[in-house]
């Protein structure tokens, strides 16, 4: 109990007003087979400087200097220090988002700043001041698309993220939604298999780029759903979105993405940003919390939480999510990512991803043991066919100073390469000289 | 509170106005007045059936939802299109221009409803 600053004298008090001697009889009540009754494992106690070493010697055994080629959602893009700078000031450096309006303006305004260019990003009306992870937007929209269409089956295409789909499954498990598997062809979505579904459908989704990094066309995927009242749901990488049609354009409903490139740190794989934006006749079924601006009493401009009665401290068990809150942090991270690459700034960084991995695609095909799979319908991520072993292929490459992804599904003898603006030419030329290297 | 003699009511706080074979459904004026200003209203598809105690649309208010359960059952007639833009009918004239819903009916199963009588006994 060294973390409690309370006095030997304040614990006695404590203790007394819960009529216990000692802080082991609080916890009698629980049973002792539970109880763990071993040490840790954790070593014995040190001081300051001797804890410092030991984290050192872990932290030493990283392989911080590799070069990352990682993708499958999450990617290793350029992350400006003002973002850390202002993210980290201690107004906005919180555990919890406050929303009350009297005292969380500066909040509330940079949720509505994100909202607001999520929007002229998606081309959508209305975005939400962000969810948990692009995996469980999907979830939400699917939610909102099956409540608002009354009814229940879903369409998901097999060239989703691989975790958005585990995610959508565990989150529908209980909603009595019935989720269908579009096949795919080629490294995209078959969407001829829609066609019998039309009916009885309440969603399709669609990602671009997808799983395996491909352009999919969500205006092909509108076009198969025009005799059916089904929602389009875009799912796809915001970054992307600077330079491809916009999925309002492309006639979708609902767009979802994951705003870990915007901004945010890749981690260990989180946390990370869930994007929701929809159209405005989907406004009261939107999961999530809204940001909007108002008037005070004197006129002046300000900022509020709106729409609350579609939450579930207001609409209880009717609640459009069962989610109501955000990753307030990572949103202004986004917001300030946004800010600071600007309009020209954004397509630029998809311009250097696309141009990039366009070169390293070209050079790996050239390759006598490497091919790539499904063409160049691609702005940052590819997948590479080898007749060497992967796994054994993957290890070397990590082993060189080089991470890249291994696919583990049915597709064998593949792996996936990212490209982003970070990586130099010198660093692709002597990622592709580890390639030719192994033998 | 206003409570028309000409009504039926239910202890959800709705009356009905029964005419031949036509329901017409409101909110009372109680039930506004406890709501505060209402927003927003969510109607069903005209043409869809209504079970007895079965939800068939939300009243939104600033600071609260209600549900509007069918007092009656029935296939959705009409709705009032008006409220879309003017809500404030509810609270302003909760009997009149403030009706929500007009359901066709089949049999008269009105017996589970209350009398003007009876609804006043339950508000008070």
């Amino acid at each position: 109990m060294h973390y409690i600053p309370n006095t030997v004298k304040e614990e006695k008090e404590l203790l007394s007003a819960c009529e216990a001697d000692k802080f082991s009889d609080l916890v009698k009540i629980i049973p002792s087979e539970i109880k763990l009754d071993e040490d840790l494992g954790i070593g014995i106690p040190l001081s300051e400087l001797d804890i410092e070493k030991e984290l050192k010697n872990l932290s030493d055994q990283n392989k911080a200097s590799s070069i990352s080629f990682l993708g499958g959602g999450i990617y290793d893009h350029f992350i400006p220090r003002a973002i850390d700078f202002v993210s980290c000031r201690s107004e906005f450096y919180t555990a919890y988002t406050p929303y009350q309006a009297e005292v969380s303006q500066g909040t509330l305004q940079y949720l509505y700043e994100y909202q607001s260019m999520i929007c002229e990003l998606s081309g959508m009306e209305i975005a939400n001041a962000s969810l948990y992870d692009g995996a469980s937007a999907v979830a939400e929209a699917c939610i909102l698309s099956c409540s608002f269409t009354k009814k229940n089956t879903v369409l998901y295409s097999s060239t989703l993220s691989k975790h958005f789909i585990e995610v959508l499954k565990t989150c529908l498990s209980g909603q009595k939604i019935e989720l269908i598997k579009i096949p795919q062809k080629n490294g995209v979505t078959d969407l001829y298999f829609v066609e019998k579904y039309q009916k009885e459908l309440s969603s399709i989704i669609i990602q671009s780029p997808n799983r395996y990094g491909i352009i999919e066309s969500w205006k092909k995927a509108k076009y198969f759903l025009q005799n059916s009242s089904a929602l389009l749901i875009a799912a796809g990488d915001p970054m992307s979105l600077s330079i491809l049609k916009s999925p309002a354009k492309c006639g979708a409903d609902i767009y979802v993405g994951e705003g870990q490139t915007l901004g945010n740190p890749m981690n260990f794989g989180g946390p990370l940003l869930g994007i929701i934006a929809v159209k405005e006749k989907y406004k009261r079924r939107i999961p999530g919390r809204l940001v909007g601006k108002t008037i005070d009493q004197n006129g002046q401009e300000g900022f509020v939480l709106t729409l609350q009665t579609r939450e579930q401290h207001i609409r209880r068990d009717k609640a459009t999510s069962n989610i109501c809150t955000n990753q307030g942090l990572l949103a202004l991270r986004a917001t300030l990512y946004l800010s600071l690459m600007g309009k020209n700034g954004l397509p630029y960084v998809s311009q250097l991803c696309y141009q990039k991995s366009q070169y390293a695609a070209q050079e790996i095909n050239k390759l006598s043991y490497y091919s790539i799979k499904y063409g160049n319908q691609f702005i940052k991520e590819f997948v590479v066919e080898t007749k060497h072993n992967v796994n054994d292929l993957t290890q070397y490459c990590s082993d060189n100073g080089f991470l890249v992804q291994n696919i583990h599904e049915s597709i064998s003898n593949c792996f996936q390469i990212a490209v982003t603006e970070k990586r130099t030419k010198i660093e692709i030329d002597s990622f592709i000289r580890c390639l030719n290297d192994y033998k | 509170m206003i409570i028309p003699a000409n009504l039926y009511y239910t202890k959800d706080h709705e009356w009905v106005n029964v005419n031949n074979n036509i329901a017409t459904i409101g909110i009372t004026h109680y039930a506004q007045n406890e709501l505060g200003d209402i927003i927003f209203i969510e109607f069903p598809d005209i043409g869809s059936d209504c079970i007895i105690g079965e939800t068939i649309g939300t009243i939104e208010a600033v600071k609260t939802v209600a549900d509007l359960y069918s007092p009656i059952k029935g296939k959705v007639k009409e709705i009032n299109n008006k409220l879309e833009n003017t809500p404030e009918y509810i609270n302003k004239d909760p009997y009149g221009r403030g009706w929500i819903i007009k359901l066709n009916f089949f049999n008269q199963e009105l017996a589970d409803l209350l009398t003007p009588a009876q609804y006043e006994k339950l508000i008070k």
